[in-house]
């Protein structure tokens, strides 16, 4: 028998490398785990523990995105008809509000950080929680009461705005519901803020022995980029909105150009934070594709330091970016010839990324895989998304394509086919570690397939509209729109679809799915050293990290006989082979 | 100075304490609970350290993009600016700086009296802290009721009655004189009789495209953007930064006085933190001493343009 990527029985990769072999871990569900330690409702709210923290967003998160979900598919059925088929302009501007503000601010800041990284991140550096894991408590209470804030707002009266509150729409336009909705997110920021403070602490100063920086999984180095963005930017946002309160309710008018103010300021203000956020968003997806692809290739991430620093450069060079949001308004040439080539740059850390990636894939052990096709499709979309932003980086065409379907769809391919499809195939990848079990790879591959093929239909035809000239935002639309608009709306059902099937399958496998062992896809990680699901404490002794990050070995056809891929196995000739 | 070697200087300064024969050294080695997630005392540490220095960060960035608006606004208005923050009292705004500056002095000696284990000390200092700040935040707010009362607040600027207020504090000094404080004021003569746009001298920027003909009565003003009215928007833009500004700084500190208080209870309550723990003290000073330093910036920029 070939040694498989997937063995479902749990034994552990043999070989570690440096002749470091793991030790045997038990197989079955451990007796006792984080998840049945205490049963109480009591002992899941006042919890401390990262994990049980960690599930905690998952299911607020999994609501919040549901909730978008539906202000979408509203907007999408609108779409149908020229004339609109539900909602007056009115409504029609409170629901892509409502999506807006739900999908970015509750869904797609926190998802992967604040469920996977909690999660993971002390089991990856080897560490038996975060530094502070009160306040990462703290962090969820103040998620939760923001994000309640928020949909109450957005549910009753509802805000016409827009996710971006650009001032006057939200200072002098609208009503005071903009006030609670963005009180909401300023919370949901404090909470993404304490989220980042713990891991920066936790990757700087609870690394287990040996596990030095270049030995650390590339997504710890993603949620340190990302960390590095939350503790930049969102306190500008949130002083930002802060202001537009303020000038709501006592007329600091900071922004308003009745007061004397420039509401352009708001808006750099706004895009100093909200263009790295897209890094937010993005960043830890980047960081999960390096681990699924590693581990479907069987092969160690081509260009280990490349990828690593092209976080960190990300990071950076997304804080000098946001001119590009205001080509089309007063900003001087000049400032956008600046904004423009920056970037511009921004390409080349991404692509750094997308080639290793690549490269990982070429001539490795590749298992097509449900999490190995969600990390396929990710490149694809993720890097069309991220070429159709040159255009919108280039001075002269971003005027003719700026506030159109074109934007849409380029924000939508990062947003969704990037961030939302690498969070799901984290999601699948971590599942058997989070629960214990594993979910049916049947229904995993059909619906990331779905996924996909939903998800380009929703949004290529959006480039096409955008590009003949369709804006955004509006409720109504001139009649040849509309077949863009319908086959984006049949697309928008087929994704329905495919984010569904994996709610139905992954809830089913809480109860009936099979057990996972401690390392089902035989990674390596010291996540999968610890059993499945994880004891309270993670590990029962501090593991002392010997190796390097990623040291697998891909088996080749040829050596497909071989029981145990190491490089120091003899070589097998073909005339050997034959006797 | 490397973040490990601050915390060596302070377990020196702690354990040098144990020989400190002061009348309440109850001396001894600080035992300070470690957190099941901890190795030992120096990572706990350290990670407070980092963890608190990172949200100082945060906190930077926080008044860091009001600091950008003010700069933006300045540098886009510097006469306006000028005129208008003669209305700020520097004797107050002076007496408030020596206030937040002994402040900080004194949570210093706060955390050097928690490392050396000197209960009462430790209360004291943190007393005289507390009092600072809230003599800070009595001249505060003297400061904000007089801007209210002379209607230098935004939404309701009133500037004409300001400047009438002005004039009565400063011994009814004539309109002439006035002028010389504030070149672009006009009188309350000239609001009475009608404001011409005429004195504006030719070097003025402003000067440059305006029509000069007269604006008519400021209080009933309805027509074409006019001097006043530029000068009333501008000058509301620094008081809405200033009330901005200056009102999260005051949030802080209300924030630093209920952290230094529960302190001084845990203190009272032999609480492990402050009898086997100088980190919560520690930090908490850090704390003060960002609040007190984002002042030292405040100060000049909004007191002493010139």
């Amino acid at each position: 028998m070939s040694v498989s990527a997937f063995d479902p029985t749990g034994e552990p990769w043999p070989d570690r490398g440096g002749g470091n072999a793991a030790e045997p871990v038990e197989v079955g569900i451990p007796r006792v785990n984080y998840l049945n330690a205490d049963h109480t409702i009591k002992s899941w709210l006042l919890t401390t523990d990262h994990k049980r923290i960690g599930i905690l967003y998952l299911i607020s998160i999994s609501v919040m995105f549901l909730l978008g979900g539906l202000s979408a598919a509203i907007v999408r059925l609108q779409l149908t008809a020229p004339s609109g088929l539900l909602l007056s302009a009115e409504a029609y501007n409170k629901m892509f509000s409502s999506h807006g503000i739900i999908m970015v601010f509750l869904f797609l800041v926190p998802s992967i950080p604040a469920t996977l990284g909690n999660f993971l991140l002390p089991l990856m550096v080897g560490a038996r929680d975060l530094a502070f894991p009160r306040l990462n408590l703290m962090s969820w209470y103040l998620f939760i009461a923001g994000g309640l804030l928020t949909l109450g707002a957005l549910t009753f009266g509802g805000v016409e705005t827009g996710w971006t509150f650009y001032t006057p729409y939200s200072s002098i336009y609208s009503n005071s519901n903009v006030a609670l909705a963005i009180v909401g997110i300023f919370l949901a920021g404090f909470s993404s803020i304490a989220t980042a403070v713990n891991f920066i602490v936790t990757i700087h100063k609870m690394r287990a022995p040996g596990l030095t920086w270049f030995r650390l999984p590339l997504f710890i180095w993603a949620m340190y980029a990302t960390s590095l963005i939350i503790i930049l930017g969102t306190p500008v946002v949130a002083i930002t909105l802060l202001l537009v309160v303020v000038e709501r309710v006592f007329h600091i008018g900071i922004f308003s150009p009745e007061l004397g103010g420039d509401p352009v300021l708001f808006q750099h203000m706004f895009w100093f934070y909200s263009h790295p956020a897209v890094y937010i968003m993005i960043l830890p997806s980047m960081g999960i594709i390096s681990e699924v692809i590693a581990a479907n290739s069987k092969k160690r991430v081509f260009g280990y330091t490349f990828v690593a620093f092209s976080s960190v450069a990300i990071a950076v060079f997304g804080f000098l970016v946001w001119g590009h949001h205001m080509f089309a308004t007063t900003q001087s040439m000049y400032a956008s010839m600046v904004f423009s080539v920056l970037s511009f740059l921004v390409a080349i850390p991404s692509a750094v990324k997308v080639f290793n990636w690549t490269a990982t894939v070429y001539k490795g052990s590749v298992e097509f895989s449900a999490t190995m096709i969600y990390a396929l499709g990710f490149l694809g979309l993720f890097t069309i998304g991220g070429l159709t932003g040159l255009y919108l980086a280039s001075l002269a065409t971003d005027i003719h394509l700026t506030a159109t379907y074109f934007i849409v769809a380029h924000f939508h391919y990062i947003m969704v086919g990037g961030a939302v499809t690498g969070y799901l195939a984290g999601l699948h990848f971590w599942w058997p570690k989070m629960t214990g079990r594993l979910y049916p790879e049947f229904w995993a591959k059909l619906s990331a397939i779905i996924l996909f093929v939903g998800f380009n239909l929703t949004f290529f035809p959006q480039f096409v509209a955008g590009y003949v000239g369709m804006p955004r935002r509006y409720a109504f639309y001139a009649p040849e729109y509309q077949i863009w608009q319908v086959l984006s709306s049949a697309g928008a059902s087929v994704l329905a679809v495919g984010m569904l099937i994996p709610v139905i399958y992954l809830l089913w496998s809480l109860k009936y799915g099979k057990i996972a062992g401690a390392n089902p896809w035989g990674a390596v990680g010291l996540e999968w050293t610890t059993s499945s699901p994880p004891p309270t404490t993670n590990f029962h002794e501090v593991p002392v990290v010997t190796w390097e990050a990623y040291e697998y070995h891909p088996i080749h056809d040829d050596d497909k006989d071989l029981t145990i891929p190491s490089p120091t196995a003899p070589e097998v000739t073909a005339e050997e082979r034959k006797a | 100075m490397s973040l490990r070697a601050v915390t060596a200087a302070a377990s020196a300064a702690a354990t040098r304490g144990n020989g400190d024969h002061h009348a309440d050294d109850h001396g001894g080695v600080m035992t300070p609970t470690l957190y099941h997630q901890f190795e030992d005392v120096e990572q706990q540490n350290e990670s407070y350290l980092v963890g608190m220095w990172t949200f100082l960060v945060t906190e930077i960035m926080f008044f860091g993009a009001l600091f950008m608006a003010y700069s933006i606004y300045r540098t886009a208005y510097p006469a306006t600016f000028l005129d208008a923050h003669k209305f700020l009292s520097i004797p107050l705004g002076t007496v408030n700086t020596l206030a937040l500056l002994t402040s900080s002095f004194t949570m210093v000696m706060a955390v050097n009296a928690n490392q050396h284990k000197k209960k009462w000390s430790l209360i004291n200092w943190l007393g005289v802290t507390i009092l600072l700040s809230c003599v800070f935040l009595g001249i505060k707010g003297i400061e904000y009721t007089t801007k209210i009362h002379e209607g230098l607040y935004p939404g309701s600027f009133n500037y004409a009655r300001a400047n009438t207020m002005y004039l009565e504090h400063h011994d009814g000094k004539a309109g002439h004189e006035a002028k010389g404080i504030y070149p672009y004021f006009p009188s309350v003569q000239e609001l009475a009789t009608g404001y011409s746009l005429n004195r504006i001298t030719p070097e003025d920027p402003r000067a440059v495209g305006v029509e000069q003909t007269p604006a008519g009565p400021f209080t009933s003003y309805q027509g074409a953007p006019s001097d006043v009215e530029y000068w009333s928007k501008r000058a509301q833009l620094f008081f809405s930064i200033y009330f901005a500004m200056t009102g999260l700084h005051a949030v802080h500190i209300i924030i630093g006085i209920l952290m230094m208080g529960t302190l001084i209870l845990l203190a009272l309550k032999n609480h492990p933190y402050i009898t086997q723990d100088y980190m919560p003290t520690e930090m908490i000073g850090l704390y003060w001493h960002f609040v007190d330093i984002v002042w030292i910036f405040l100060f000049p920029l909004m007191y002493l343009i010139s």
